[in-house]
């Protein structure tokens, strides 16, 4: 079997950068869990970003793959935000009844880190900021 | 008078004469019982059976025999499916086995590729392929192997059929993971409820131990 393609995650100051650009295997999902909570454990990171604004479609299992990565994430205390859905993907998400419950989101990566940034200063309260995936 | 009969009507009448060529139809259509507004690809085989027999009894010559009988084909087909045999209702089809996780990528993108040719808008296209992985998925983890037969339906009703099947341990109670309560551990319960809302027809037939096949179309209008 081929190598499993690893998506690279990039620390900017004390956020994390996720930007998945290929077509996603379930095998590149589980790698990416892994990796994104290794990288978590070892950096003084904060944030986390995912931008899935390269990707091809979101079913089922990876959107929920994505939104249990936030969830991780949150619970090792650091804020996640997920950035870039394309309006296709989010209108096949609300049709099959999928929501990213529980994760905020953002419109792209720049709205995404202007998110953080203000609740990583104090602005905002966790709570009130979540929605779910909206065209 | 209807295009069916104007177009076998002006092509007999290039090979007899035209009271001839109305009485052969109108002879192969008391016979067969058919309604030329209405025919069905059996149907058109039917009244192509028919009429040949008026051709071999009045057309003289076997060259000229043959070429008749293809105009004749052509006027009740079309001028292009003719001579090759179709599988009724489909134009094109492409099997993908789904025996290894990747295999999922493979179906859903070779899914995509057929929905753009066939004129599926970009939001078509995804919704089409997210079926297509959810299906896959469903075989993998599930049946551990199955396949995913993609088609393109025919001019009538242009659109994409699916039908993922295999023959694993099969689904024992469809209402229970159709209904609103399950909830599976892979995903979020969803996949087959996700493939009948994203696709205008879903047909499930399963039971428990033998397998399961489900046939899903999705129409470009």
């Amino acid at each position: 079997m081929s190598e499993i393609v690893r998506i690279p995650i990039i620390k900017l100051r004390d956020v994390l950068i996720v930007s998945i650009q290929v077509s996603l295997s379930d095998a590149v999902v589980v790698q990416l869990k892994d990796d994104i909570t290794n990288k978590i454990e070892h950096s003084e990171a904060r944030g986390l970003v995912i931008d899935v604004s390269g990707i091809d479609l979101m079913d089922s299992y990876i959107s929920r793959a994505i939104r249990d990565i936030g969830l991780v994430a949150r619970l090792m205390g650091v804020r996640t935000v997920i950035s870039g859905l394309d309006p296709m993907i989010a209108m096949t998400l609300v049709d099959m009844g999928l929501e990213l419950k529980g994760v905020r989101t953002a419109l792209d990566l720049e709205s995404a880190l202007d998110i953080l940034r203000l609740r990583l200063t104090g602005g905002g309260s966790d709570d009130e900021a979540e929605r779910s995936s909206e065209p | 008078m209807n295009p069916i009969e104007q177009r076998v009507l002006s092509a007999l009448g290039r090979y007899m004469s035209k009271i001839l060529a109305r009485s052969v139809l109108g002879l192969a259509v008391e016979c067969t019982a058919l309604d030329l507004r209405m025919l069905s690809t059996s149907g058109k085989r039917r009244l192509v059976e028919e009429i040949s027999r008026g051709v071999r009894l009045y057309v003289v010559g076997e060259a000229r025999q043959n070429d008749c009988l293809s105009a004749l084909n052509e006027a009740i087909e079309g001028p292009r499916g003719a001579a090759a045999p179709q599988v009724r209702g489909i134009d094109t089809a492409v099997t993908v086995p789904v025996i290894v996780e990747n295999d999922i990528v493979t179906a859903r993108t070779t899914g995509r590729d057929l929905c753009r040719q066939l004129g599926f808008s970009p939001a078509g296209q995804i919704k089409v392929a997210t079926a297509i992985s959810e299906l896959a998925r469903n075989i993998i983890q599930y049946a551990g192997h199955g396949t995913i037969v993609l088609a393109s339906l025919e001019a009538s009703r242009p659109g994409v059929e699916i039908v993922a099947s295999d023959d694993g341990p099969g689904i024992a109670d469809l209402d229970h993971v159709l209904g609103g309560s399950y909830v599976s551990k892979h995903g979020m319960g969803i996949g087959l409820k996700g493939v009948r809302k994203l696709m205008d027809e879903c047909d499930i037939r399963s039971s428990s131990g033998a397998g399961t096949v489900v046939t899903a179309r999705k129409f470009l209008t």
